[in-house]
């Protein structure tokens, strides 16, 4: 089974982690905000019971963007360690670029 | 019910997610350089976000609404539909045909059945994808703008025009590749936007020991047995003691059958994500990590839709003379009139359980969220309709006219892919107001006919996806199934058994209808000589006849023909030598034993339920 060079249709590499850990900070960062500003607001609580879903929620979220970025930063170290081991090899030994 | 309170944060919590959607798209968008690019896509993917982009593709938002639906419809039965009829079917899909798909070098399903038999096959099955991803495209935005005006009073063309151009923006920026990254964030909005539903709405009905003692008395009050709606196995010995009105031949055979296989292992969208990964195991191991939040989420949008029916008085029973149970309202007629069944009980809009759930629960802020994460799930699922619709449309139909996307660059092939997705998506929204047209003229039929399957509703769109997978991608799969597994399966056989199966399932379709349905969409127009309980056992039916026609016919004919010669078919037909590449994995690794674990989860998941 063939495989296509990775340089002409992959592009720049991408981390999807790094884009929910933006999306999520900012989602978590806007209800945090509007939790702390209504906590004193009994009626924007009515359909939810009297919980401050807003306030915790945007914690869970912020936690799990925090996560994210920490998952992609550890994966990205890595990936250059590996990527600065092999390019120090000698080049005997590296396979060649099609032997799968 | 329109939500009164949605407000500016949740509007800058819908615009934030939206354009993070889009923006990841046009970032992993990669090099578009040829049209190949953009239709095909790469096959550089990690395994996860190809197992997670598969999973949006296949829950979009007419899933979420019509599982929620099913939730209050069903009970905890509706999790047969995920345990029982989505697991298996995708180890199968990830252990025996991805392997396959990925020798053969194919990049869609006709494309495989061109290589394995012969270009009738190819150019059947993609103009039958291509109907198949338009209609499904159609659903899902007319379900976007119904649900829109519901939740938020917007008119019905905001919600459509919002989510296809949102949708068709991802393709358009980075074809396949942007909508499988844009995927992830959009199943992710989904999770975190839903899930919050069971905090809070298990807080309204004082938690789960309740829910269930709720759901049983329920059942009494209705005069059915006490464990209906909480049990996903009794009852299944007769129609008229469970919830889907079917048997359990019907409920293995169909549920976990016909319907699995053809949503699963036959369905475009989730082969081309799955093939789309970097390396051979990392494609074999996209459907199996898939499959693990889809053992928990049935807990994500089940339960929600059988929240709604339970919440404030939900277990006095099914109500009477168009009284509401729970949340959830009476199904009505163009002139406002309650739809009532023979023994006039309330028909209930289960449709719009989740929906309902979602306003009445959830304050300003997270109100925007799980907007925001409506729209995701439906941009979600309709750009991988679109990639579909491109894939089949700009490869396999124009490559056997002779053109179609040449492999290296040409920024013309990219402009005419580009104006593929335009016509997919104008398509789509064409689609959405003719479903519009026939849904407001059949509800005011509706109020003269009645019975327990009134056209009409969110539900019986989702009847009507049913419907299509059952008479277009069931065949496909037992056709793959065979070709796959035998040598001895022949081009003529193939094609025979193609026709055969969506013409025995158009057929049933037609000479079968639910008791108290009118003829018409809902089946039954040439004569009903086939009468079920309920909408969902004749889809079932109409997916097992479909099978079964297909699986005979193709091994029938393939007797009778000539087989090609054992060297062409190397690729195309499973061999273990195709599992090679495991040999380099360490055990724990394997797919393999991965399949074999999550299996083992279902089933101790259905046992728990039973």
């Amino acid at each position: 089974m063939q495989r296509e060079p990775l340089t002409s249709h992959d592009g720049p590499p991408f981390d999807v982690r790094r884009a929910l850990a933006a999306l999520f900070a900012i989602v978590g960062v806007l209800l945090v905000g509007f939790g702390l500003a209504t906590r004193n607001d009994e009626r924007v609580y009515i359909p939810s019971g009297g919980v401050n879903v807003n306030l915790r929620w945007g914690m869970v979220l912020l936690g799990f963007a925090a996560l994210m970025a920490i998952l992609s930063f550890v994966s990205s170290r890595v990936s250059r360690k590996r990527a600065v081991r092999e390019a120090s090899r000698p080049l005997v030994d590296s396979p060649p670029p099609n032997a799968r | 019910m329109s939500a009164s309170h949605f407000s500016l944060i949740d509007v800058l919590i819908l615009v934030v997610a939206l354009a993070s959607v889009v923006g990841v798209g046009w970032l992993a968008r990669g090099a578009v350089r040829s049209a190949r690019d953009l239709t095909l896509g790469p096959r550089t993917l990690p395994g996860w976000v190809a197992g997670v982009g598969l999973l949006a593709a296949n829950i979009g938002l007419p899933e979420i609404i019509g599982m929620g639906a099913a939730g209050a419809m069903y009970g905890f039965a509706a999790a047969h539909f995920f345990w029982l009829g989505a697991i298996p079917a995708m180890v199968l899909l990830a252990l025996f045909m991805v392997p396959v798909y990925r020798s053969a070098g194919a990049r869609t399903i006709p494309e495989y059945l061109g290589l394995r038999f012969d270009g009738r096959s190819r150019t059947l099955s993609a103009i039958a994808f291509a109907v198949a991803s338009v209609v499904t495209g159609g659903i899902a935005l007319h379900v976007a703008g119904t649900v829109l005006h519901l939740l938020l009073d917007w008119p019905f063309w905001g919600g459509v025009a919002l989510a296809a151009v949102v949708a068709a923006a991802c393709v358009f920026a980075g074809g396949l590749r942007a909508t499988v990254y844009a995927g992830v964030l959009q199943f992710a909005l989904v999770a975190f936007g839903l899930a919050p539903l069971l905090l809070v709405g298990f807080a309204a009905t004082d938690g789960w020991k309740l829910l269930i003692h709720r759901l049983s008395q329920s059942a009494i009050n209705s005069m059915i047995p006490p464990a209906i709606y909480t049990s996903l196995w009794k009852g299944m010995g007769h129609p008229l003691t469970n919830s889907f009105g079917i048997t359990h031949l019907a409920l293995i055979a169909g549920i976990g059958g016909a319907l699995a296989f053809g949503t699963w292992c036959a369905d475009m969208r989730v082969m081309q994500r799955a093939v789309s990964a970097g390396s051979d195991a990392g494609a074999r191991r996209a459907p199996l990590i898939a499959a693990v939040p889809m053992l928990l989420l049935p807990a994500l949008l089940v339960i929600p839709g059988t929240l709604a029916r339970m919440l404030g008085g939900g277990e006095a029973g099914t109500p009477y003379g168009g009284m509401a149970q729970g949340l959830i309202p009476a199904r009505r007629a163009a002139d406002g009139t309650a739809l009532l069944d023979g023994a006039g009980r309330t028909l209930l809009d289960f449709g719009i359980a989740t929906p309902k759930l979602i306003a009445t629960l959830y304050p300003a802020g997270m109100l925007g969220l799980a907007v925001a994460a409506l729209l995701a799930a439906c941009t979600a699922g309709l750009a991988a309709n679109l990639t579909t619709f491109n894939a089949v449309v700009g490869w396999d139909l124009r490559r056997a006219g002779g053109e179609g996307v040449s492999p290296d660059g040409d920024s013309r092939d990219v402009t005419s892919a580009r104006r593929l997705t335009i016509i997919g998506i104008a398509l789509a929204v064409v689609v959405a107001y003719l479903v519009r047209a026939y849904t407001a003229s059949a509800v005011g039929m509706g109020s003269t006919g009645s019975g327990a399957y009134a056209v009409g509703g969110v539900g019986s769109l989702l009847d009507l996806l049913t419907l299509l997978l059952a008479v277009v991608n069931v065949p496909i799969f037992a056709v793959l199934l065979l070709g796959m597994s035998s040598r001895r399966i022949t081009a003529p056989g193939a094609f025979s058994g193609l026709v055969a199966g969506i013409l025995a399932g158009a057929a049933h379709h037609a000479l079968s209808l639910s008791r108290g349905a009118l003829p018409g969409f809902g089946g039954g127009f040439i004569a009903i000589v086939f009468p079920y309980y309920t909408p969902l056992a004749q889809r079932l039916w109409t997916a097992i006849v479909a099978l079964v026609a297909a699986l005979l016919v193709t091994i029938a004919v393939s007797l009778f023909t000539r087989a090609r010669a054992p060297a062409d078919l190397e690729r195309t037909v499973f061999t273990r030598r195709m599992l090679s590449s495991d040999a380099r994995l360490s055990w724990w690794q394997r797919p393999g034993l991965q399949g074999a674990l999550v299996l083992l989860a279902a089933l101790l998941l259905t046992l728990r339920f039973r």
